[in-house]
């Protein structure tokens, strides 16, 4: 059973999106050990023992990451189904690097296709979410 | 005179935002139904040919 297919049908956590089934889209995204990994190219075996985390885990007491924020205000998404492996993606990113250029977002994003929003607001986004995850670690 | 909420030039955040950031929104993928069926497309491989009973 794929990794994908655990989490959607046997815990029930369907944030995380079933696209390609091939791993080129990055709907599936999710982070294992801390680390953006695309669930349909593991196996659920694989998972046993490390720490998952999808869409569903990530804001924090009710708190949106700034991630989500970002793609809230910055319109970032349109239907939303690329969107939480694009978020999940994207905060891996800023985890390794919090100040990207546009350049390193889009080549950090590269796995991931959006078919609605055209991938500019996408960058706003996570520039938006690393702006304020600067300022909130400098506070 | 009612107030009219001001929208054309105003930044608007969208109402179906926080289900779609959040993982909680439901597709049609994620809809479970009890007895539900699966169906599946076969096209056919040769074009003009003549539809008989597909073997699964």
């Amino acid at each position: 059973m794929l990794l994908v297919h655990y989490l959607r049908e046997v815990a029930q956590l369907t944030g995380t999106h079933v696209g390609c089934e091939t791993s080129m889209c990055g709907a599936c995204t999710i982070h294992l050990n801390g680390q953006a990994v695309k669930s349909c190219t593991l196996r659920a075996v694989q998972a046993d023992g490390a720490e998952v985390t999808t869409i569903e885990g990530l804001a924090k007491d009710g708190q949106l990451h700034p991630m989500q924020e970002g793609s809230w205000e910055e319109h970032g998404l349109q239907c939303g189904y690329c969107t939480p492996g694009m978020i999940m993606s994207a905060t891996d990113l800023l985890q390794c690097n919090p100040s990207p250029t546009d350049d390193e977002i889009r080549a950090a994003l590269s796995g991931n296709l959006c078919r609605c929003t055209g991938y500019r607001h996408i960058i706003k986004a996570v520039q938006y979410a690393a702006t304020k995850m600067r300022a909130s670690k400098a506070a | 005179m009612p107030v009219i909420p001001k929208f054309v030039g105003e930044r608007i955040k969208r109402h179906e935002d926080p289900r779609l950031i959040s993982g909680t929104a439901t597709y049609v993928d994620d809809i479970k139904l009890v007895g539900m069926l699966s169906a599946v497309i076969l096209r056919s491989s040769y074009a003009h040919a003549k539809g008989q009973t597909p073997s699964i």
